[in-house]
């Protein structure tokens, strides 16, 4: 039981809610809990690899921030005078970290969304909406591999008979006769393509879409959980707790009872998919143990 | 092209095209703060489902389908081939020869799936969407275009109006992805520094449709044709 | 009661109106039967088999009437032909539309708009009758290509046909994904009862099982009978087409008997061999050998413990190969699907360059020979698949692309001395991909021909071709060796190298195991030899092909 084995449709609300939320909110405990919680999911699905890119994209904010305060100048705590004369402002560098916190947090999630959200997800929730074009993602999909393949036959069969082996103008002769080779090819395998596909009735009306994914309980409690969190945050969103003012100076909205059961909603949000990776895990451990 | 009757799905085109992007438009702004980015997102996801909803019910047959997936798929790979040289896309041509051959909406839509397929490569982003419209309109462009008689099958002709295709259009409606996302607001002066720090890049983009036009698009139009007389393919695809 | 009927159906394509394709074809196929069809490549098979189901059939001007399940085909809508008839095409890999396997089996289905219950149930089905359950989730690109055909099967299956047509399905499959195809096609005719018609040239196979066999010459339903009948008929009309039958059954003709019950597999010829051999002693129970010449020459390629893998910490792919191949030899290496046979070809033109050991052309080291020199009268490969030398728009330009930078005339020479040699003389200004299988392996070989090369690699030179086709190219292939070429082939094929090599060796696991002459290597395998050989093989010592037993017989008196 793990997050990327709930229902596409699940897992699509979520990360547009995530995404959402991260570019939405403007306030830096929100963007923080965003960015932490993206950041461990991220090294529970590819471990250490998530790592580095996980720092990279914190670095990244750090520069867009130095960036950002060398252009722009509002605010009225200056820090440092930089080379060409102009005051580098905390607001505008708190700001500036702000926003390239929201780029990284956004890269960190998309980079979950990629591990997660594979390419028969987007088939399926295409095909529940529009059938012939997941039809048409599809025979894409299917074809792009195709051609790969076509142009490494086809590139090794002119090397076997000498073509391509001489200076740059014989390579680029060669390079366009080869292309040219490999269409005619997929273009001539293509026919066979869209015969069998008329054989086996592409052409009639109605069509559906199969799916390998059924709802089911555990689709239904986790729907529930996340649109509860969703609507708390977008309460949250809607009285304004989200935002927070830097111009002309910081104004951080006090935290009362009411905004720190948003902070919870949002940081449950956040973390909710890598909750249910670590029930999922502790659950199957506890089943062996007891077996 | 027009019919006497518009099917539901037309409608809801219409719906999607001409209510909810000027809604989003006037609505978006007023959510407070900086929802730039969220707003031409949000206009951009409604185009793009507009016009699936066009291909949707236009029943396309199983040879076109093909035919516009095999292209879409060489776009694709062209992309994926060239990926050492950075920018240096022959996609936005081959998705630009799509138009030209199929027609407008076929340009768009090969232009928009290629974008979106081409990223299961290359890592989807906050860019994805721009890119789906930018290569889109491309497409639809070229299109347009050739349906309207202004654009022939003359190689120069061909050439020239890839690179400066994108040079003026697909390039500039790349760019605004940075702009975008990058800073949260839109000023003179950072648009400026976007667009002008998008000219080199679209310099190497423009130069490779051109080649790639100069090249590939009159075999590649000639291959259609053959395939159009042999099997009786795509017909009245034009 | 017959599931289609055919009534006199004529039918001609529009680029040739007065030279029909079909001729008065008339044919009836019950409901459970099973019916093969065989015929030479280009007898109208194909446009026969696509006038079953109306979405399929091409342009042109037809008459005569098709009848399924009493009604006209006409009149059974689109909906019905789709999910009554199936249908399966020759390559594996162009037909199956989707990128997974579960979403291909569930293709059809979603085409008849079945709701999900009823496709879950389905694919479930199939994926389990199939075999299929282990690789359900797989992307498609990583089937192998009996999977891929099965899978097509299995996809046609599940709309739950009551026919099937199947055209010619195991044509670029190798012979063990090829038998295992076919024994699930007569399974699936044995326990579901579905009607099978399937064209094919893996006759040996397909006889045994089949309920009648059909012959179709130039477009006309010659025969259709059982398949021992229509045997008989073809051996008593002198048919070229008997040269198509299986081994057992050749052998019997040739060994002059005539009547009583034809052996189609290598069981009954065993016992027909036993029977005509019993109380009688055996004078002469071998032919006799041709001897291994030493030849003083050194060999047009040698090879030293050549080792070559693909990435650095992939498995070998070759490890420690030697191989010497003489002068003027035909030289076949067999061996199983991924054993390496190809790369090894791929390792001697350089294109999988090997990381330790020697490779010596005609007794020079390869690295010694610069780029083009070694492509310019030494050493050429034929591809796998033909097409993908291809790149210009006709015959003509494809031959011309290797005498880039001769002077005209001399250019137009070589394209007529080497056209007259590939036959390709008529073909000239086609395009090649509108040629037959056979014609595209000629003008490929033609292509190669013409950088004149010492040294011939072939790969799989006769996959997908029938067996005409094969006696064709291997007199090319003989006339080449005999002006004094060496040609290195790598092949599944048993029979044709049995027949045609000079010396055959066998690769497995990364290197050659034995080089012999046919004769030797065959008599000494049990299981990796001709048909004929395992039908003789307890009587007589060294017969590999038909023809042999049949010789054996006559010296031996019987």
């Amino acid at each position: 039981m793990r997050f990327s084995d709930y229902h596409p449709g699940i897992n699509f609300c979520f990360f547009a809610a995530a995404l959402a939320g991260t570019i939405l909110f403007r306030h830096p405990v929100y963007l923080a809990l965003s960015f932490c919680a993206a950041a461990l999911w991220s090294m529970e699905l590819k471990e250490a690899k998530a790592l580095w890119f996980d720092a990279l994209a914190l670095l990244l904010a750090a520069l867009f921030a130095l960036w950002y305060a060398s252009y722009h100048h509002f605010g009225v705590t200056p820090l440092w005078t930089n080379r060409v004369g102009n005051e580098v402002t905390l607001e505008s560098l708190l700001y500036g970290l702000m926003l390239g916190g929201t780029i990284a947090a956004v890269l960190v999630w998309l980079n979950c969304l990629h591990t997660v959200f594979t390419a028969d997800k987007t088939i399926y929730l295409a095909g529940r909406i529009a059938p012939k074009l997941a039809l048409f993602l599809a025979i894409l999909l299917r074809l792009v591999p195709r051609i790969k393949t076509q142009w490494r036959r086809t590139a090794a069969a002119r090397r076997g008979i000498g073509c391509g082996t001489g200076g740059l103008p014989e390579r680029c002769r060669n390079w366009v006769r080869l292309f040219s080779g490999m269409v005619t090819w997929t273009l001539d395998s293509i026919v066979v393509l869209s015969d069998a596909m008329r054989s086996r009735g592409a052409a009639l009306k109605g069509r559906t879409a199969y799916s390998l994914y059924r709802f089911d309980h555990r689709d239904r409690t986790l729907v529930i959980a996340i649109f509860t969190l969703i609507t708390l945050c977008m309460m949250a969103f809607l009285l304004g707790q989200t935002l927070m003012r830097f111009d002309p100076m910081l104004h951080f909205s006090p935290i009362t009872t009411v905004s720190v059961i948003f902070y919870a909603a949002w940081t449950a949000l956040c973390l909710l998919p890598l909750g249910v990776d670590l029930l999922g895990g502790y659950l199957f451990r506890r089943a062996q143990i007891r077996h | 092209m027009k019919k006497a009757k518009l099917p539901r799905r037309s409608w809801l085109t219409l719906i999607l095209l001409f209510l909810l992007i000027p809604a989003a438009l006037i609505f978006c702004p007023r959510l407070g703060g900086q929802v730039w980015y969220f707003t031409s997102l949000l206009i951009i996801a409604l185009t793009l489902c507009a016009f699936f909803l066009v291909f949707e019910a236009r029943r396309p047959q199983a040879r076109e389908l093909v035919v516009l997936a095999m292209l879409s798929a060489l776009a694709v790979a062209s992309r994926a081939a060239f990926a050492a040289i950075p920018h240096f896309k022959p996609m936005t041509a081959i998705i630009m020869i799509t138009g030209i051959a199929f027609g407008p909406e076929a340009g768009f839509l090969t232009g928009a799936v290629s974008g979106f397929v081409s990223n299961f490569l290359f890592g989807q982003g906050p860019w994805t969407p721009w890119q789906m419209f930018a290569y889109g309109v491309g497409g639809f462009l070229a299109g347009l275009l050739s349906r309207l008689g202004v654009l022939k099958r003359n190689r120069l002709l061909l050439t020239l109006f890839g690179f400066f295709m994108v040079l003026l259009i697909v390039g500039p409606l790349l760019d605004p992805c940075a702009l975008f996302t990058m800073t949260g607001e839109i000023t003179a002066a950072s648009a400026r520094a976007v667009y002008l720090s998008g000219i080199p890049v679209n310099l190497i983009h423009g130069t490779a449709a051109g080649l790639t036009m100069l090249l590939f698009a009159n075999p590649l139009l000639d291959k259609l044709d053959r395939l159009r007389v042999k099997y009786g393919m795509l017909e009245g695809g034009q | 009661m017959a599931l289609f009927e055919i009534e006199h159906l004529t039918f001609a394509y529009p680029t040739a109106p007065d030279a029909p394709c079909l001729k008065d074809v008339s044919l009836a196929l019950a409901a459970g039967e099973y019916l093969a069809l065989c015929g030479k490549s280009g007898s109208g098979k194909t446009t026969f088999l696509r006038q079953l189901k109306t979405v399929l059939t091409p342009h042109g001007r037809k008459s005569g009437i098709i009848r399924f399940d009493g009604r006209t085909l006409e009149n059974v809508d689109a909906r019905e032909q789709a999910g009554r008839i199936g249908y399966v095409m020759q390559d594996p890999d162009s037909q199956i539309v989707t990128d997974k396997v579960w979403h291909e089996l569930a293709f059809g289905l979603e085409s008849l708009g079945c709701d999900q219950r009823t496709m879950r149930l389905r694919v479930a089905e199939m994926a389990s009758y199939f075999g299929i359950q282990d690789w359900f989730h797989r992307d498609v690109a990583e089937l192998s290509g009996g999977q891929k055909q099965l899978l097509n099967l299995a996809s046609v299956m599940a709309m739950q046909p009551d026919v099937l047509i199947l055209d010619e399905p195991t044509s670029q499959l190798d012979p063990i994904a090829a038998a295992d195809f076919l024994n699930t096609i007569a399974r699936l005719n044995r326990e579901l009862g579905t009607t099978i018609l399937l064209s094919e040239h893996r006759l040996e196979n397909v006889l045994p099982v089949c309920d009648r066999a059909a012959v179709m010459e130039e477009g006309r339903i010659t025969i259709a009978d059982s398949p021992r009948n229509t045997v008989a008929a073809l051996h008593a009309a002198g048919s070229d087409l008997f040269a198509a039958m299986p081994a057992p059954a050749r052998a019997y003709y040739a060994a002059g008997e005539t009547g009583g019950a034809v052996p189609l597999t290598v069981r009954d010829g065993r016992t027909w061999l036993t029977q005509k051999t019993a109380e009688k002693t055996l004078t002469d129970p071998a032919l006799p050998e041709r001897e291994l010449s030493e030849s003083s020459e050194p060999p047009a390629l040698e090879l030293k413990e050549l080792w070559f893998r693909y990435e650095k910490n992939a498995p070998d792919v070759l490890r420690d190969v030697n191989l010497q191949v003489p002068k003027g030899s035909l030289f076949a290496i067999l061996g199983g699907n991924g054993a390496g046979k190809s790369t090894l070809l791929k390792a001697v033109c350089g294109i999988c360059p090997p990381y330790r050991g020697k490779l010596l052309l005609d007794d020079v080291p390869l690295k010694k020979w610069k780029g083009k020199d070694l492509f310019r009268g030494n050493l050429a490969l034929l591809p796998q698949d033909p097409k993908n030398l291809f790149v210009k728009k006709t015959v003509r330009e494809e031959l011309a692309e290797m005498l880039e930078g001769a002077p005209k005339a001399e250019q137009s020479a070589e394209i007529e001395r080497i056209a007259a040699q590939c036959d390709l003389t008529h073909l000239l200004d086609s395009h090649p991909y509108d040629l037959s299988g056979g014609e595209q392996q000629r003008a490929a070989l033609g292509k190669v021909l013409l950088t004149r090369p010492k040294l011939l690699l072939l790969d799989e030179p006769t996959k997908g071709l029938d067996c005409f086709f094969k006696a064709e190219f291997a007199n090319l292939l003989k006339q080449f060796t005999a002006q004094g070429g060496t040609a290195v082939l790598v092949s599944h094929d048993v029979e044709f190298c049995a027949r045609y090599a000079d010396l055959v060796g066998l690769f497995f696991d990364g290197r050659l195991t034995t080089v012999n002459t046919p004769r030797r290597f065959f008599a000494d395998n049990s299981f990796y030899t001709t048909a004929a050989n395992r039908m003789s093989r307890h009587i007589f010592r060294n017969a590999v092909t038909a023809e042999d037993v049949a010789e054996l017989c006559r010296r031996n008196g019987l």
